[in-house]
């Protein structure tokens, strides 16, 4: 009995000091990301993550969007920032403090295949031939339309392949029928929903390439914002008094609009209306040079300072692949830009047409950036607000952004 | 030896009040005095987002006055307190008076007059954001019915929408001011009245000659903190005037300009500056009125 009490005892002791041990093997590797709509979701994806890798353990801390930025910044500062984190449109100015792990030894040395993403997206994340992220999802623009408004009036339907002055033509015809208060064509005044899309339609830039010239010197973009002016004038579109008070997307969801200009992120919303069996879904139509769409998306990006990078490497491969893209779009929050997965999102749709979005996408650009986006952007909003209102002459304004911006970028080298 | 037991008492009550002010103390020593002073030597660095920010002298502050944006918001900061206080000062001044004539429901009526002191700004600024909606609001919807046919874009109009900005500045900042005005009609002495109506004074006289002196203190008090508060005015224009749109630069207050470079556009050492300037000009608006207070509050001895 005696002999037997010690024995347990010895082995209680054993266990505690080994337990910790066994404990402390397992790694620990935190991510941040902003969005809580999303983070039931990637809950799900984390756990099925730690159960396939025992070994690793992964904090998700989540931060509203309004405190993300300021508090990852402080972070980094103190070396303390998440291993692994979402990354927008600011990637190159993270890039550029050198905060931020370059992943192509890690995407060499699993021999992950870069091409199954949809290249656009994929290539957003290269800065200087280099990858700092791998994509979380997507979202393009294109044309919702209401059938029923088009056949209430017997106006032609658009079809893929309009053209601008198709689509003036067809909303002039609506305008001389329409009621009062319904409009052929609205939008949201935003960037990336309207005028992102329209200055390279019409032959004109953002930033050029290489991320040093500002294009609104450019007669494309100037004359893009004529064109939407144009738009109010001849009556076919409400002019900012009413699209800046009430949303687009809301006055076609009421009915009250033929042609909406939208991103994909509305269509979960758009496809749950009484009338979404009238919604047609179609690409913008070409102005003078195209009918590109701006892409938006995130990001999986890898702290340089991450504790153990090979277990948060493992993460970003795990958030970036298969089984997390086929979560993430059936549970609705993300659009894949894993082409493989985007079969999971499609189905989401029970009116709308999802694979004009994966067409839009292939021919799409990625939304501008350079390293001090955060200082001419608000610049180019600012002022493009006052073009689109009004208050000042597209040429002045352009040339104002371009006396802004210019030196903001020119500053960057 | 009584003498020392007494003074040894005094020190333990000394500690003891030190020991009640601490934590309050130790909170406004660490949010407020050191940030202030963490404020002010960030307006001399080029603190962005990450990274040790370099001493750069005074060169926030040249860019701050040479910036044209500047001066417009201290132009629309301006506007707001010229418009803002006068009517946040009459308003609650007459609220109060008529709060305090004791008609019956006057329990009600001022539990009413709270409501907008109790209520979330956020809350308030979206219930007028939908008022003062261009094609569907209440207002402009009014507006018509009263036969006034063109409806007015209170929030993308750059003419009004400062107006707009005001009006729900005054709407929400009324309400906490008729507190401590009702407070202070409550102080004023019936006697006074009692002498003034065997004088022969009527109602307006009496609001006249002995209101508003005796209440002078507390007008005063409203002031002072009336104008503080349209000075930092920031989450009304925030939540009301959709950001960058045909409204924002017309709208735009000395807060909103901080907040934008601060906190949208990352420049920390350019946007502490800007607080700077809030705090000298706020700081020198209210040096002046305690100096011409003399003139024209009474207090009652």
């Amino acid at each position: 009995m005696k002999r037997f009490v010690t024995l347990l005892l010895a082995t209680v002791l054993v266990m505690a000091f080994a337990l910790p041990a066994l404990a402390a093997e397992k790694t620990t590797v935190t991510f941040a990301l902003w969005d809580e709509n999303q983070k039931p979701v990637f809950d799900e994806i984390i756990a099925k993550f730690q159960e396939e890798n025992p070994g690793i353990a992964v904090e998700v801390q989540l931060t509203p969007w309004s405190q993300y930025w300021t508090k990852l910044d402080a972070a980094m500062g103190a070396e303390k920032a998440a291993d692994v984190f979402w990354m927008n449109t600011y990637l190159p100015k993270y890039v550029a403090a050198k905060v931020l792990e370059p992943l192509d030894a890690y995407i060499e040395k699993d021999a992950l295949d870069m091409d199954a993403y949809v290249a656009v997206v994929r290539d957003a994340y290269k800065i200087d031939g280099t990858t700092y992220a791998l994509p979380k999802g997507m979202d393009t623009v294109q044309v919702f339309f209401n059938k029923a408004i088009f056949d209430k009036y017997g106006v032609e339907q658009p079809k893929d392949g309009w053209t601008w002055d198709d689509m003036v033509a067809l909303a002039k015809q609506l305008k001389e029928k329409a009621a009062d208060g319904e409009y052929p064509i609205v939008m949201e005044l935003d960037p990336q929903p309207s005028y992102f899309n329209f200055i390279p339609q019409d032959g004109g830039f953002i930033i050029s390439e290489d991320r040093s010239k500002a294009g609104f010197d450019q007669e494309g973009t100037v004359n893009s914002y004529k064109k939407v002016l144009t738009l109010m004038d001849d009556g076919v579109m409400p002019d900012y008094k009413v699209l800046s008070d009430t949303k687009g997307t809301d006055l076609f969801l009421s009915q009250k609009a033929a042609i909406l200009f939208m991103g994909s992120w509305k269509a979960m919303l758009l496809d749950e209306a009484s009338f979404a069996k009238d919604i047609g879904l179609i690409p913008m139509p070409k102005m003078d040079a195209s009918n590109i769409s701006v892409l938006g998306g995130l990001g999986f990006a890898m702290n340089a300072n991450a504790q153990d990078k090979e277990a948060a490497w493992k993460l970003i491969k795990y958030l970036a692949g298969e089984e997390s893209n086929k979560m993430q779009a059936e549970g609705k929050i993300d659009m894949p830009a894993l082409i493989s997965a985007q079969q999971y999102y499609a189905p989401n749709f029970k009116n709308l047409d999802a694979s004009v979005f994966f067409k839009v996408a292939e021919t799409g650009y990625f939304f501008p950036t350079s390293q001090k986006v955060a200082e001419w952007l608000p610049v180019v909003m600012d002022v493009s607000s006052q073009i689109l209102s009004g208050s000042m002459s597209p040429e002045d304004g352009c040339k104002m952004i371009q006396e802004q911006m210019q030196p903001i970028l020119d500053s960057e080298q | 030896m009584r003498i020392r037991h007494d003074k040894r008492n005094r020190r333990g009550e000394t500690l003891a009040g030190y020991a009640m002010i601490a934590p309050l103390f130790i909170g406004l020593a660490v949010f407020y005095i050191f940030a202030f002073g963490q404020n002010i030597y960030d307006s001399l660095t080029n603190k962005s987002s990450f990274g040790v920010p370099d001493f750069v002298g005074l060169a926030n502050y040249v860019k701050l006055f040479k910036a044209p944006y500047f001066y417009q918001s201290l132009q629309n900061t301006l506007m707001y307190v010229l418009i803002c206080v006068p009517l946040v000062v009459t308003f609650s001044v007459l609220a109060a008076v008529l709060l305090n004539t004791g008609i019956r429901g006057t329990g009600v009526y001022r539990t009413l007059a709270f409501l907008p002191a109790v209520t979330l700004p956020a809350a308030i600024a979206l219930m007028w954001k939908w008022l003062l909606n261009y094609e569907f609001g209440l207002i402009n919807a009014g507006l018509n019915a009263l036969g006034i046919s063109s409806s007015v874009a209170w929030l993308s109009d750059p003419k009004v929408v400062l107006f707009a900005v005001s009006m729900v500045f005054v709407w929400g900042g009324v309400s906490y001011q008729v507190i401590v005005l009702l407070a202070g009609l409550q102080g004023i002495s019936r006697s006074y009245y009692e002498a003034a109506r065997i004088d022969g004074a009527g109602s307006l006289k009496q609001f006249r000659y002995i209101t508003l002196p005796l209440l002078s203190p507390s007008i005063f008090f409203v002031m002072v903190t009336s104008i503080i508060n349209v000075f930092q005015i920031f989450d009304i224009i925030y939540l009301i005037i959709p950001q960058y749109s045909s409204g924002t630069s017309a709208s735009r207050s000395l807060a909103t300009y901080f907040f934008e470079e601060a906190f949208m556009k990352f420049q920390k050492g350019y946007g502490a500056a800007i607080a700077v300037a809030l705090f000298v000009l706020i700081l020198l608006v209210t040096l002046a009125q305690l100096w011409f207070q003399k003139r024209w509050v009474h207090y009652d001895e």
